[in-house]
C-alpha cells in the first residue's frame, strides 16, 4: 500500500514536471506576443509616445478623437467598407460555385484547382499581376475594348472610387477559392441520400438548398463571414503594393504602418490598433452570440 | 416528359460548365498578360497589346535579370530556411500544448484554453508596433532568427487541430506505455507524435503557405537586401525596375512557379489542410 502511494506520488511529480516543461515556453510566447503588446498599446494609446526614449505626455482620449475626426484616418473605415463588400460578394460567389459543383461533376477537380490556386499565390505577386492588369493599355483595357465597352476605359488607379473597387476586386479574386473550398468540403459531407429523398418528395433545387444544404453549412458561413470582416480591416499587401495607400486607398494596416514607422506617431498608431482590436473582438463576440444556440444543428457541428 | 427532363438536365449542365469556364477565365486572364510580358523585350512590351503573345518565346533575358540581379536565389534560400525552422518549432510548441491540454488535468487548464481563444482576436498586424521596438533593441532585425521566432507561436487553429487528433487517441495507449516504464516525455515523443502525423502535415501545409505569402512581417523585420524572402525580393523589383514591366513580370512568374509545382504535387493535402484547419478549428 505504501509502495503504491509512493509510486502514485512519483507519477504525480513526474506529471507536474512535464506540464511545466512543456508549457513554460508557449506560455512565455503567449504573454510576450499577445498580452504584453495589447496592454502596452492600450496604455500608450492615451499618450503622444514617439516610439523612442524621449519623454511623452498623456493626452487622454485625444488620439481616439483625432482618428474619428481627421479625414485621412476616417478614410480607413471607408476603405474597409469596400473590402467588406468584396468579402460578402466572395461568400455569395463561392457558395454559388460550391452548390454548382456540389454533386459530382465531370472535370470538377480541374475547375476546383483553377479557382483555388489564387488563394495560395503570393500576395505581392498577385498585387503585381493586377498592377499590370490595371495599367493604361493593360489587360483590363484590352478586355473592355474586345467586348465593345471602350467608353468605360479610364485611368483606373487615380480616382479614389475606381481604385478602391479595383483593389477590393483583387481581394475577392484571391480569396474566393478559399471559401469555395470550405463550402464545397462541408456540402460534400452531407449524405447524398438526403438529396435523393428530397428529390423524390418533389423538392426543387432551391428547396434542396434551403432545407438541406443551408442548415449544414450555416456555421461555416458564420465563420467565413467573420473571417472576411476581420480580414477587411487587416488587408495590407494589396493597397501597399498597388497604390502605397494613395488616392484614399489607405487601409487600417497601411495607415497603421505609416503612422508608426514613417511619422513615428506611435501613440496615435496604438489607438488605431486598439480600435482595430475592438472591432475584431466585437465581430467575434457577435458571431458567437448569433451562432451559439444552434451549435448542435447541422451535420458538421 | 422524360425527354424534357433530359433536356432540362442538359441545359443545367451547359450552364454549369459555362459558369465554371468563365471563372477559370477570370482567374487566368490577368495572369496570362503577365506570362506573355515575361518573354517580351521592353520595346516589344511598349509597342504591342498586353494580351498579344510575345514574338520570341525563347527570350529569357528577363528571367536572366531576375536571377542575376534580383536576389531571387537568396530569397528562396532564406524562405526555405525560415519555413523549415518555423515548421519544426511551431509543431513542437503546438503539440506540446495540445498534449498537456488533452492528457493532464491541472490548475488553470480551462483558463489557458480561453486565453488562446482570446489571443486569436488580436490581429497579428498590430502587435508589431510594440514587439518591433524590442527586437530592434535586441539587434534581431535583419536576423532570420527574429522572423522564425515570430512564426513560432501557438495559434488557435493549429492548437485545436492537434487537440482533436490527440483527443482521438485513447488514454489507455499512454497508460500501457507508462506501465512498461515509459516516461511522459517518451509517451509524447515516441508514441503520440508519430500517431498524429496527418495533423502535423496539415498544420505544416498551412504554415508553409502562410510564410511563403506573408509580406508584412518580412518587410518589417528583414529590410536588408540580402535578407530578402520571396515576397520582399519581388516587392523590391518595383524600385529599380519600376518601368521595366517585363522584368517584373518574369519576377512574378519565378515567385509563383514553386507554389504552382507544390500545388500540383500536394493538391490533395493542401485542400485537406485548409479545410481541416478551418472546419475543425
Amino acid at each position: 500500500m505504501a509502495k503504491m502511494n509512493r509510486l502514485a506520488a512519483k507519477r504525480q511529480r513526474e506529471k507536474n514536471k512535464i506540464i511545466i516543461a512543456f508549457l513554460i515556453v508557449p506560455l512565455l510566447f503567449l504573454l510576450y506576443f499577445t498580452v504584453y503588446p495589447v496592454v502596452t498599446m492600450l496604455l500608450y494609446s492615451f499618450t503622444d509616445w514617439k516610439g523612442s526614449a524621449t519623454p511623452f505626455s498623456v493626452l487622454g482620449v485625444k488620439n481616439y478623437v483625432e482618428i474619428f475626426t481627421t479625414d485621412t484616418y476616417r478614410n480607413i473605415f471607408k476603405t474597409a467598407s469596400y473590402y467588406l463588400v468584396a468579402g460578402i460578394v466572395q461568400q455569395l460567389i463561392s457558395l454559388f460555385l460550391a452548390v454548382i459543383m456540389g454533386k459530382a461533376l465531370r472535370g470538377s477537380g480541374i475547375f476546383k484547382g483553377f479557382i483555388f490556386f489564387p488563394f495560395i499565390m503570393n500576395g505581392v505577386a498577385v498585387s503585381m499581376v493586377f498592377r499590370m492588369f490595371y495599367q493604361i493599355g493593360g489587360g483590363l483595357d484590352v478586355l473592355l475594348k474586345a467586348i465593345g465597352m471602350e467608353q468605360c476605359i479610364r485611368v483606373w488607379m487615380t480616382n479614389p472610387v475606381t481604385s478602391n473597387i479595383c483593389l477590393a476586386f483583387i481581394y475577392l479574386w484571391k480569396n474566393v477559392g478559399y471559401s469555395f473550398l470550405i463550402y464545397l468540403g462541408t456540402m460534400q459531407s452531407v449524405p447524398g441520400e438526403y438529396y435523393d429523398a428530397a428529390a423524390i418528395d418533389g423538392a426543387g433545387m432551391w428547396m434542396q438548398f434551403k432545407e438541406i444544404t443551408f442548415p449544414a453549412i450555416k456555421m461555416i458561413i458564420g465563420m467565413m463571414v467573420t473571417l472576411s470582416i476581420v480580414g477587411s480591416i487587416s488587408v495590407f499587401d494589396i493597397p501597399y503594393v498597388l497604390t502605397n495607400g494613395k488616392n484614399s486607398t489607405n487601409s487600417f494596416a497601411t495607415t497603421l504602418v505609416e503612422t508608426a514607422f514613417t511619422y513615428s506617431r506611435y501613440g496615435l498608431a496604438c489607438a488605431m490598433a486598439i480600435i482595430m482590436l475592438l472591432l475584431a473582438a466585437i465581430v467575434m463576440v457577435f458571431k458567437n452570440m448569433v451562432f451559439k444556440e444552434e451549435n448542435d444543428n447541422g451535420y458538421n457541428r | 416528359m422524360a425527354i424534357t427532363d433530359n433536356g432540362r438536365k442538359r441545359i443545367y449542365a451547359i450552364c454549369k460548365y459555362a459558369i465554371l469556364c468563365s471563372m477559370v477565365f477570370i482567374v487566368l486572364y490577368p495572369m496570362l498578360g503577365v506570362f506573355y510580358a515575361s518573354f517580351k523585350t521592353q520595346a516589344e512590351y511598349l509597342s504591342t497589346s498586353s494580351m498579344q503573345p510575345p514574338e520570341d518565346w525563347a527570350n529569357f533575358s528577363n528571367f536572366y535579370l531576375v536571377f542575376v540581379r534580383g536576389n531571387v536565389v537568396t530569397g528562396f534560400l532564406n524562405t526555405a530556411v525560415i519555413t523549415v525552422a518555423a515548421c519544426v518549432t511551431s509543431t513542437l510548441l503546438n503539440t506540446m500544448v495540445a498534449f498537456c491540454l488533452t492528457r493532464f488535468d491541472f490548475k488553470g487548464k480551462n483558463l489557458l484554453d480561453r486565453f488562446y481563444m482570446a489571443a486569436s482576436f488580436v490581429p497579428s498586424i498590430i502587435v508589431h508596433l510594440i514587439i518591433f521596438k524590442d527586437f530592434a533593441a535586441a539587434g534581431l532585425v535583419n536576423n532570420l532568427i527574429s522572423i522564425i521566432i515570430l512564426y513560432t507561436g501557438v495559434d488557435i487553429v493549429t492548437l485545436y487541430l492537434y487537440k482533436q487528433y490527440f483527443g482521438q487517441i485513447s488514454v489507455s495507449v499512454d497508460e500501457s506505455a507508462i506501465m512498461d516504464g515509459c516516461s511522459y516525455f517518451r509517451v509524447y515523443w515516441n508514441i503520440l507524435l508519430p500517431m498524429v502525423r496527418p495533423a502535423i502535415t496539415t498544420a505544416c501545409i498551412i504554415k508553409i503557405t502562410y510564410i511563403y505569402n506573408d509580406f508584412y512581417t518580412a518587410f518589417l523585420y528583414l529590410p536588408a537586401k540580402e535578407k530578402g524572402v520571396m515576397s520582399t525580393v519581388l516587392y523590391r523589383f518595383i524600385g529599380p525596375y519600376s518601368s521595366q514591366w517585363c522584368v517584373i513580370a518574369a519576377g512574378i512568374i519565378v515567385v509563383t512557379i514553386p507554389v504552382f509545382i507544390g500545388f500540383i504535387f500536394a493538391q490533395k493535402q493542401i485542400y485537406k489542410g485548409f479545410s481541416d484547419g478551418a472546419v475543425k478549428g
